[in-house]
């Protein structure tokens, strides 16, 4: 155990790091993070097509 | 995959600076898209699904609409790369300061991870669904285009959009090849009409765009030869493309169709480089010449009317050589005596 002291809270106001983010910048963000997620959606669906096309009917041919 | 299809818009020219210019934004998912020149990617679309199509193999067709997305996707990394570095130049010039990064909407690190990864993106999957020797060349034209014409030549020669033409010529020739595995010369007839066309329809452009890149000190040819020797020169290119635009006739590429669009619009094509030679375009900016008001802008009239007609011209040769093999139209068996140039 330290008997390191203690900081008081203080009643300055917390200054932020940053400018608080506007309406239109948040809605910007949810738009842009929305079709980020539709393109790694479409991505995966992509790749999934394109290996059953190149696999096509050699799937039930393989030697078990 | 060079911008070879940037007419000017009325949003693009406003007199005035973006207000927003130089201040950090919030990024829309726009700006991103922006960032991949879509009207570029449109003709770039265009030509290499002709060239998928002209090779006539069985080529399934979820991959040949995958191979059309790739190189789609492929032009659109090469843009977003291109703006990226370009952004100093870009922030300068009427027609481009408005471009996501020069604005401030999008940090020049994000437009240069979205390049990147939608480069090797473009690549992998084309080499997966299609072959190597497609992705390999796809790479070579993003790399060609960023590297060699973004970061090299459009800052050190007038000869920049001659040899970066060649980075916009290869996507019929990369179509091509996802479809047969192989690059026979009806493919590089294809890549050679692109080649050839690049030079007179973008000093065309450049001959009343010059005040704007002589400021960028980018050394077009107008800029660093004159307006007379482009004139000249877009001339001579002109006579050399529409001999080159006939040889799909002659090769069993081009039937009925394409031999009437090439030839008639090849006329009017040299008929609007004569005019256009004869003109005072671009005398206005060049401070070799003393020019007269009037004339100048009469003659960016003839300017404007051979760079519009050129994007015709390459829109309706491709157009008639997609709806010939479409339908398959037979070419003409008397002119077309240089078989087997398709394999």
């Amino acid at each position: 155990m330290t008997n390191a002291p203690v900081e008081k809270p203080t009643d300055a106001p917390i200054q932020p790091l940053s400018a608080p983010e506007g309406a239109e910048q948040a809605k910007a963000r949810n738009m842009r993070n929305i079709v980020l997620g539709l393109s790694l959606v479409g991505f995966v669906i992509l790749i999934f097509v394109v290996t059953l096309v190149k696999l096509g009917g050699n799937v039930g041919n393989r030697p078990l | 995959m060079t911008d070879l299809s940037a007419p000017l818009s009325a949003s693009e020219i406003s007199a005035e600076p973006p207000e927003t210019a130089g201040r950090e934004q919030t990024a829309r998912w726009q700006d991103f898209l922006a960032l991949m020149k879509p009207r570029v990617m449109s003709l770039v679309v265009f030509t290499a699904l002709t060239g998928l199509v002209c090779a006539g193999g069985t080529i399934n067709p979820i991959i040949a609409a995958v191979a059309v997305f790739c190189i789609a996707i492929g032009a659109g990394a090469s843009g977003a790369l291109n703006m990226w570095y370009d952004a100093d130049i870009d922030a300068q010039m009427r027609r481009t300061r408005g471009r996501p990064v020069p604005a401030g909407r999008v940090q020049p690190a994000d437009a240069l991870t979205l390049g990147v990864v939608m480069s090797l993106f473009s690549v992998m999957l084309m080499g997966m669904a299609t072959n190597w020797l497609a992705a390999g060349l796809l790479a070579f034209t993003i790399l060609f285009y960023a590297l060699i014409y973004t970061m090299w030549l459009k800052r050190s020669t007038p000869q920049n959009i001659v040899i970066g033409g060649l980075a916009g010529a290869l996507p019929p020739v990369i179509g091509w090849a996802a479809v047969s595995g192989t690059t026979p010369v009806n493919a590089w007839l294809l890549f050679a009409i692109i080649f050839m066309w690049t030079p007179p329809h973008f000093w065309a452009l450049s001959l009343y765009t010059s005040e704007d890149y002589a400021k960028a000190g980018v050394p077009m040819m107008p800029v660093a030869k004159g307006a007379k020797s482009t004139r000249l020169q877009i001339l001579v290119y002109s006579l050399l493309l529409v001999p080159v635009c006939l040889l799909p006739a002659v090769t069993g590429l081009g039937g009925p169709a394409y031999l009437a669009v090439s030839g008639l619009g090849g006329a009017v094509f040299l008929l609007l480089a004569v005019r256009l030679f004869l003109s005072r375009a671009g005398d206005a900016a060049d401070p070799r010449m003393d020019a007269g008001l009037y004339d100048v802008r009469a003659a960016a009239k003839d300017a404007r009317n051979l760079f519009a007609f050129s994007i015709l011209y390459l829109f309706l040769m491709f157009a008639a050589l997609l709806a010939e093999h479409m339908f398959g139209i037979k070419p003409f068996a008397a002119l077309s005596f240089l078989q087997g140039f398709n394999r």
